[in-house]
């Protein structure tokens, strides 16, 4: 690797990319995963210091994560396993606080890799103590009921099915959804947008922006070689995924059952559906594709790390205390514009993005 | 009477339904409707599924947990016949 966290190798970098395709191609799987390992840490050195290269020292200071509020936060979450039940006082505590209870399995351990790198998200980039900022016990329901097609946030605790094993598999299999559900909780304690139309879609949005960011760190994948896909692993087949937020409405193209992915990329395209359940209340699953692609297009032109920049933004957008309950989508924007001036300075090239991320989903 | 059981909502915001014919009277219904149906107004729970009966076109949001016992082997049923509809 050419770029160690405490050093710096140029003998690893010699390689030329020629060579490193070859290498990333070869039916050695050891030889190809370290070629392409290497070929992403190259990219990662390279966007860092052409972006890097352009800033003044306190530009740069600026990138460094914000400082913890307390020293003494820490993780506050158990893992109960709802051994296929919907009752939720009838279910068995199998971890809690690092201390496994009773029998692990696949989706204990996604739960708690998932649910502790998306408290880790939180707390070391932002200073947020767990959703409520003021360390809420965060508890995770595995294996609920039979077959179980979906994972929820019930307005206190978070919720997992096994999927049906057909279409949907095992919910608990990608992070982003995990980051997802968790950051309902963290809306829910901010600006409580309201579930429905455009606020319902803002609300959506938040959960796919900092689920995918959370996934997205722990695999250490910046802007360019993640592929922004949510829930991946949980629509069985390697050609689908729940939502796509760099391309918004081909995540599942011409499913058998599930037809075609209905989201939006731009706000002409905007989906109006009527505020019931039966119209997704107006479509708040199916509009969000529209910020998704906002922030997607604003993380991708400012390069690095997503949460370096514009998930710094988007945090700060999204605990503005002037984002109201039924705030719109020309709201949101309007505040990410503010945040990144505020953030990285007025007619900033971070703020040029995020202006330029909106027009490019039609907001 | 026949009647449409939807399922509705979810991370994935997808529309399942199954129809049955029962031997229900008006009245039936209408007690049956009153027992179960679902108040979720200003839940704070989100990603959720959802159900509501389709009884002569008029919709109405259901909670399967309150459903007596004679219903339960039909709606069991229903649950088990229930297919996508891509929108």
């Amino acid at each position: 690797m050419c770029n160690h966290r405490h050093s710096y190798d140029p003998a690893r970098c010699i390689i030329p990319p020629y060579i490193s395709n070859k290498l990333a191609g070869s039916p050695d799987k050891k030889i190809a995963a370290r070629a392409i390992k290497n070929a992403v840490e190259t990219v990662k050195l390279r966007a860092k210091r052409e972006f890097s290269g352009g800033l003044s020292d306190a530009q740069r200071a600026l990138l460094q994560p914000t400082k913890p509020k307390s020293k003494t936060a820490k993780l506050n979450m158990q893992v109960y396993d709802m051994l296929h039940g919907t009752n939720p006082s009838a279910a068995k505590l199998v971890w809690d606080n690092g201390t496994l209870k009773g029998k692990s399995d696949k989706q204990v351990t996604n739960v708690i890799a998932a649910g502790t790198a998306t408290w880790d998200f939180y707390y070391k980039l932002f200073g947020r103590n767990s959703v409520d900022n003021k360390g809420l016990l965060l508890r995770h329901f595995v294996h609920y009921s039979s077959k179980y097609n979906n994972a929820m946030w019930d307005g206190s605790e978070m919720v997992y099915g096994d999927g049906d094993g057909v279409i949907f598999g095992d919910f608990t299999a990608d992070p982003d959804i995990i980051g997802h559900e968790l950051t309902h909780g963290v809306t829910q304690y901010e600006s409580n947008l309201a579930y429905h139309n455009q606020s319902g879609a803002l609300n959506e949005s938040l959960s796919d922006v900092f689920g995918i960011m959370v996934k997205q760190r722990m695999l250490n994948q910046d802007v360019k070689t993640a592929n922004w896909l949510i829930g991946e692993n949980v629509v069985r087949g390697s050609k689908y995924a729940l939502r796509s937020m760099k391309a918004p409405g081909t995540a599942y193209v011409n499913h058998p059952q599930l037809g075609t992915d209905p989201q939006p990329a731009s706000f002409d395209k905007y989906v109006k559906l009527p505020d019931t359940s039966s119209g997704d209340y107006g479509g708040v699953h199916i509009n969000s594709g529209i910020t998704n692609f906002a922030f997607y297009k604003a993380a991708f032109d400012m390069g690095g790390f997503a949460w370096e920049k514009a998930g710094r933004v988007w945090y700060a957008a999204m605990t503005d205390k002037t984002l109201q309950q039924e705030a719109s989508f020309k709201d949101f924007r309007d505040l990410t514009i503010k945040q990144a001036g505020k953030i990285f300075g007025k007619n900033s090239l971070e703020q040029k993005a995020v202006t330029a991320a909106w027009k490019s989903a039609k907001v | 009477m026949k009647i449409k059981l939807v399922e509705t909502g979810g991370i994935v915001p997808l529309n399942k339904e199954a129809e049955a014919e029962t031997e229900w009277t008006k009245e039936e219904c209408e007690h049956l409707l009153k027992l179960i149906a679902s108040n979720t107004a200003g839940s704070a729970a989100r990603d959720a599924i959802s159900h509501s009966l389709i009884v002569n076109r008029k919709e109405t949001p259901i909670d399967l947990s309150k459903l007596p016992a004679k219903y339960r082997t039909l709606f069991n049923q229903l649950l088990k016949d229930m297919h996508y509809m891509p929108r």
